[in-house]
């Protein structure tokens, strides 16, 4: 219940702040809201460590659990360098930046865990899902890509562009093995738990193509671009909410035997 | 089953699904129960946790059931 309680308010809070702050802080915002934004990450981050140390790198789970969380770090160095550039040094970012890179390897890192937990389980994808999936894929690049491709910018900028399609495909995936691994435990505990990390990876999905639609207005840091953030608070959130409930599990279980043994 | 297999399929499914630091306690736990019992209390468990059919998958993979 209290997890509940807690995430739900960071959410709101840290949404209010986005959402009604401007007005009372002026030109501290963009500072402010890029600061507020790594708590939930950073939160998400430390309960996915303890997990990873729970199973220990050596169990399957375990593995999963340490790409995601190596996954979170590396977001959170992409974030923080983020808030470098745009709030401390306040310079213009030179796309692609060291940011990108890491955005990019965060993405890979986080599919790497998903796919893991996904092979655990053993579930199967019916051969039709197979079929769309793979339509969806080519669809998804091809649309994606051609909005990116900028005949102007450097090959370099364009291949990120294009490395941004292809890691916005991993996080479809991400998605679709969170909620088959959500599935293969209906009627137990951590149903809940995999459909929150299924709901956070739709969140950043969709986060990822509004930018890419308002990608002007996103860059130019408009009031009502910026609140694409609130999406990707939503995955930092959700992930928080989704790995601390599977520690509590853990913890449960383990509490019972020593309730039992004394 | 040998009874001691029992008792170390029970321990590896519960590491397995929960960390090595909980199976250690489980195992121990089971050290002086019945073949019986161990299988009706991780049923029990793997079924709240797992769901019932993730569970049957489980105890059937580490040899805790018979299909």
């Amino acid at each position: 219940m209290w997890a509940k309680i807690f995430y739900g308010a960071m959410f709101l809070i840290i949404a209010a702040s986005y959402l009604f702050t401007q007005s009372l802080i002026g030109d501290n915002y963009i500072l402010f809201t890029n600061i507020i934004y790594q708590v939930p990450l950073l939160v998400a981050l430390v309960v996915v460590g303890n997990l990873t140390r729970a199973y220990g790198l050596s169990s399957p789970h375990g593995l999963s659990f340490g790409l995601i969380t190596l996954g979170l770090v590396v977001w959170l160095g992409a974030e923080f360098l983020w808030v470098i550039y745009e709030s401390v040094l306040q310079v213009e970012v030179i796309y692609p930046s060291p940011a990108d890179f890491l955005y990019l390897a965060s993405y890979v890192f986080l599919f790497l865990g998903f796919t893991n937990e996904w092979k655990i389980g053993g579930s199967r994808f019916p051969l039709w899902l197979c079929w769309v999936l793979c339509l969806v894929v080519l669809i998804m690049m091809g649309l994606m890509f051609n909005a990116v491709y900028d005949e102007t910018a450097t090959d370099m900028a364009n291949m990120v562009s294009l490395a941004y399609s292809v890691a916005d495909v991993l996080v479809l995936i991400s998605a679709i093995f969170a909620l088959f691994n959500a599935r293969q435990y209906e009627g137990g505990r951590l149903y809940g738990a995999w459909f929150f990390v299924f709901i956070g990876s739709v969140a950043t999905l969709v986060g990822d193509i509004l930018v890419l639609v308002f990608m002007d207005a996103y860059g130019e840091g408009l009031f009502l671009a910026r609140q694409i953030n609130l999406l990707w608070i939503v995955t930092f959130v959700a992930f928080g909410y989704a790995f601390t409930s599977i520690n509590n599990i853990i913890k449960d279980i383990g509490s019972r035997v020593v309730a039992k043994t004394s | 089953m040998d009874a001691q297999d029992t008792k170390q399929n029970a321990s590896n499914l519960i590491s397995a699904h929960f960390g090595y630091l909980i199976g250690e306690k489980y195992a121990n736990f089971y050290k002086n129960k019945d073949d019986q019992t161990i299988v009706s209390s991780i049923s029990g468990l793997m079924e709240e946790v797992l769901g019932p059919e993730k569970a049957k998958e489980e105890m059937l993979k580490h040899h805790l059931i018979s299909s």
